[in-house]
């Protein structure tokens, strides 16, 4: 048994790793709001719709903010994405730099979005367009960003995204009220 | 030289090291001088008139790998050879004599042919194991159900460290650096720190040949599907004192092809390589140094990659991947994983007396995983995941043969696990340390109808965990965690007659919850959902109950049968939450790690019949039932029953040709229909059989010899998609393969 003592001396030459505190990522690529600001051709008060989740998946639930659209109106749409984990980063320039890999696409079953913008190519981007309504009513209009779309698919250029591929990287529901 | 002097006599015995019994018309020759006997009905052979000198003497035997033995011979030599005979078909034997009810190992002819497979590949070759995929260079294996955290693999003597825990995270060990890959379960796991739940996967090394010229092997590998191609070779010598080794591998491959489209980046590549070196000054001691490096780059399918749900859906409907393309091409680009792995080890071993030794080892491990996604600005070129995680082992063994088999040790292993900063994304897994100290007594008793193995394990686990929370403002939290696990078995074996022999075992065991199910916090998307660890998880308690037959029925059917019975207490899952959670990109299903009673049932079988001295027929089945037992549903990610028949011609000789074989075989999977729809994206994929084709020729060469192979799978190039690859949601399988291999062997 002396022998088996004798065999675990070496076991000291483990060294005590310094557990050091790990670096916290700055999350750089994480986009935390959305906002399209909806501004009436005709003039008038511009509205915002906007989600907001700073602490990404986990923490706190995102807030979503919905404002009512006036009937048979045409607004201007911006959208806007920022990362605001740590100050405010604008993301819609990195999107602006590979227009050609991004798409907004917009869909809706009670108000009518066409994109006014387009890439380097001539096809589509969707970060300004034109949105119009019809008569009061409610319903929904989703938001989606892809990453790596094919831009050439059958439809894709016209505004639908069932034959885009590509990652979804925002897709966002908004309630929609039109008095 | 004088005629008088070419009068030395070499005789000598052939036996089977698996049952014992001699080997009849088994070839001896000797390769310098091709004089040579087959061996008569007892074994024997006698090869008369030898002049002096030093000789290759070469064994062969239907069904086994021919064995070359060095024999400097001056006088009259008298020798007793042990053959790891294989019954023609068995495509596995025992692992030893020792050992027999505890274990299976892959065929020597399998892993010399074994072609572009990885490790979990050459495994599923054994009844009862699968392998769970992530496209076809990522394999890991499953071994009667068990999986990842519960299943690990000793890797030439120590516990193979790593990210374990992901389902898309192959071994990272190669195949051309083990020679022998077994699946042990019962009392002999426990002499292995990382046996948790009683059954391991060990890769190891042979025992390097005494022979002082240099020998070795030059080989190559072409596959049509990938058009991949791989050199490997192997160098080795063993003098009275020293003696060395080395051996290199390299492979490249482009993207696969299903029956009807290129699979879209999924090429990869890799490099491996190991040089050992033993010393044995005397009889009595034995000092070796091992190194080993493996590392790879692996695409991952393109269309796979995926940002939420909806994406999902867009690909269940699509009817093939996005991003296909027509051409064939080797790039590989993001999603892809470059992955390495280094091992050092130095051991001793010291023989007290003929019957007692000591072995003592240090090894450090150091593993790298850099995964990589398709993402926005210049940020593709940085790593999504990049884990570094070092492990230093220490391990001690005292084995005593003196009255059947004692041995005991204790065994360290000390990891260290760190995310390498850098990523911009916060990590899925903490940084830790963790220290796992354990002891171990095993003892294995042979009389004359009864083998007895009892083994008991002890181990404690300490971890120091740096999690960074998920709330605002971001903040390190640390954990402090100590667990203890233990693990008792019996295997009591009744040889009922000369050929068949009855085994029952049981083992009680448990394992501590790993890092993920605790800790791991994000959006897995590749699984297109968020998973939550659990840090209020138990230890998880296993009990096994198995009862395993061989037998021969006559002279020619062999049966080998196993049917398995586990229990689990608080076995650890992922489970599927109802909430949904809503974050930017889409609302997520969010899976929690949970803990549930649960069981396996099994079967596995293998028999084969020799119709006559070159025909044979071998069938192999694998059945296995799961259910959480408390709702009443199954486990996820469980192997579908399947089986396989095969038709096999082989010859000692055939015109040129030594050991011929053909082997055309068919293999059905069943679809999963143990399995509960609702908690899966895509319904199982439908059954499928698949034809494939062997064809192996030896052709000496004096003393060295060059071996051949073809080996093709999916023969005729099936449309199928297998419920264990996660890419079935996104592409079908590949199509048909033609594997050529040409060795030689100096």
């Amino acid at each position: 048994m002396k022998k088996f003592l004798l065999l675990l001396l070496p076991a000291l030459a483990f060294t005590a790793c310094d557990n050091e505190d790990p670096i916290i990522e700055n999350e750089e690529e994480v986009i935390t709001t959305l906002r399209y600001e909806l501004t009436p051709v005709d003039g008038g008060a511009a509205v915002v719709f906007s989600f907001t989740d700073l602490d990404g998946e986990g923490g706190n639930d995102p807030v979503i903010l919905s404002p009512t659209l006036a009937a048979d109106t045409e607004y201007q749409g911006q959208l806007s994405l920022l990362n605001e984990t740590d100050g405010v980063e604008d993301v819609n320039e990195e999107i602006e730099e590979e227009d050609d890999e991004h798409q907004v696409f917009y869909s809706s079953d009670v108000v009518t979005v066409v994109t006014t913008d387009t890439d380097g190519d001539g096809n589509p981007l969707g970060l300004t367009s034109r949105l119009t309504t019809g008569g009061s009513g409610t319903g929904s209009m989703t938001i989606t960003l892809r990453h790596e779309p094919n831009k050439d698919a059958e439809g894709v250029s016209d505004g639908l995204i069932a034959n885009a591929g590509g990652e979804t990287d925002i897709e966002v529901q908004f309630n929609v009220v039109i008095e | 030289m004088a005629q008088a002097d070419c009068n030395i006599n070499i005789s000598g015995l052939i036996i089977d090291q698996n049952t014992n019994k001699p080997i009849d018309h088994a070839h001896c020759v000797i390769a310098e001088s091709g004089q040579g006997r087959a061996t008569s009905d007892d074994g024997t052979f006698n090869i008369p008139a030898v002049c002096p000198g030093d000789y290759h003497l070469l064994i062969s035997h239907v069904g086994c790998a021919t064995k070359t033995i060095y024999l400097p011979l001056q006088k009259d030599t008298i020798i007793t050879i042990y053959l790891d005979h294989q019954h023609i078909g068995l495509d596995a034997v025992t692992v030893s004599a020792e050992r027999d009810q505890q274990g299976i190992q892959v065929s020597n002819k399998t892993m010399d042919q074994s072609g572009n497979d990885g490790l979990a590949d050459l495994l599923s070759s054994l009844e009862g194991v699968s392998v769970l995929k992530t496209g076809n260079d990522i394999g890991k294996p499953i071994v009667n159900g068990l999986y990842g955290n519960r299943l690990r693999i000793i890797n030439a003597g120590l516990p193979h460290i790593g990210q374990n825990w992901g389902n898309d995270h192959a071994p990272e060990i190669d195949p051309s650096m083990i020679d022998r890959l077994s699946v042990v379960q019962g009392a002999a796991a426990v002499t292995e720190q990382a046996s948790t739940l009683g059954t391991i996967v060990r890769a190891d090394r042979s025992i390097i040949k005494r022979d002082p010229h240099i020998h070795g092997s030059i080989g190559s590998v072409y596959s049509s599907n990938g058009r991949s191609i791989g050199v490997n070779g192997e160098l080795y010598a063993g003098y009275q004192k020293w003696s060395w080794r080395g051996t290199a591998s390299t492979r490249g491959s482009g993207d696969r092809h299903t029956p009807d489209y290129y699979l879209r980046n999924t090429g990869s590549n890799k490099v491996a390589g190991s040089g050992e070196i033993i010393y044995h000054p005397h009889e009595r001691l034995r000092a070796s140094l091992l190194y080993t490096h493996y590392q790879t780059e692996i695409g991952i399918l393109r269309g796979s990659h995926i940002g939420n749900t909806t994406d999902l859906e867009a690909a269940l409907m699509a009817t093939e991947p996005f991003f296909t393309q027509p051409d064939f091409t080797r790039d590989i680009d993001n999603p892809r994983q470059e992955v390495s792995h280094s091992l050092a080890k130095a051991s001793l071993s010291a023989f007290i007396n003929e019957e007692e030794r000591i072995e003592v080892s240090y090894g450090v491990q150091v593993n790298d995983r850099e995964e990589y996604d398709v993402r926005r600005g210049d940020r593709s070129t940085r790593p999504s995941l990049s884990l570094q995680q070092i492990g230093q082992h220490f391990v001690t063994r005292y084995i005593s043969e003196k009255k059947g088999r004692l041995e005991s040790g204790i065994q360290i292993t000390l990891l260290d696990n760190e995310n390498v900063p850098g990523t911009g994304i916060l990590p899925l897994i903490p940084n830790y340390l963790s220290l796992t100290a354990g002891a171990y007594l095993y003892y294995h008793y042979k009389a004359d109808k009864i083998t007895l193995d009892l083994g008991l394990r002890l181990d404690n686990t300490a971890r120091e965990v740096a999690a960074i929370s998920r709330d605002l403002p971001r903040e390190i939290v640390r954990y402090n965690e100590s667990f203890y696990n233990y693990q008792t078995a019996a295997d009591l074996a009744w040889r009922i007659d000369e050929s068949t022999t009855l085994t029952y075992s049981a083992a009680l065991s448990n394992r501590a919850p790993e890092i993920n199910e605790l800790y791991s916090q994000g959006l897995h998307q590749g699984v297109s959902g968020i998973e939550e660890g659990n840090l209020n998880l138990q230890t998880e308690t296993s009990i096994l109950q198995a009862l395993k037959l061989t037998t021969d029925l006559g002279d020619r059917v062999h049966l080998r049968a196993r049917a398995y019975y586990r229990h689990f207490n608080d076995y650890i899952y992922l489970r599927p939450t109802p909430e949904l959670r809503l974050t930017i990109r889409g609302a997520f299903p969010v899976y929690q790690y949970t803990q549930t009673d649960a069981r396996l049932l099994g079967l596995d079988a293998t028999t084969s019949i020799e119709w006559s001295d070159h025909w044979s027929t071998i069938a192999d089945v694998s059945i296995i039932r799961s259910d959480d037992l408390q709702s009443e549903i199954p486990l996820v990610n469980i192997p579908t029953d399947h089986g396989r028949l095969a038709l096999r011609y082989a010859a000692d000789h055939a015109g040129i040709f030594s050991e011929v074989s053909i082997e055309a075989g068919v293999s059905h999977h069943a679809s999963q229909s143990d399995l509960l729809a609702s908690i899966e994206f895509a319904p199982p994929p439908p059954a499928y059989t698949l034809a494939d084709l062997h064809i192996a020729v030896d052709y000496p060469l004096g003393k060295s010899s060059i071996s051949a192979y073809v080996r093709c799978n999916n023969l005729l190039n099936n449309r199928y998609r297998n419920y264990l690859n996660r890419l079935r949601y996104f592409a079908d399988e590949d199509g048909r393969d033609v594997t050529l291999g040409v060795n030689y062997k100096f």
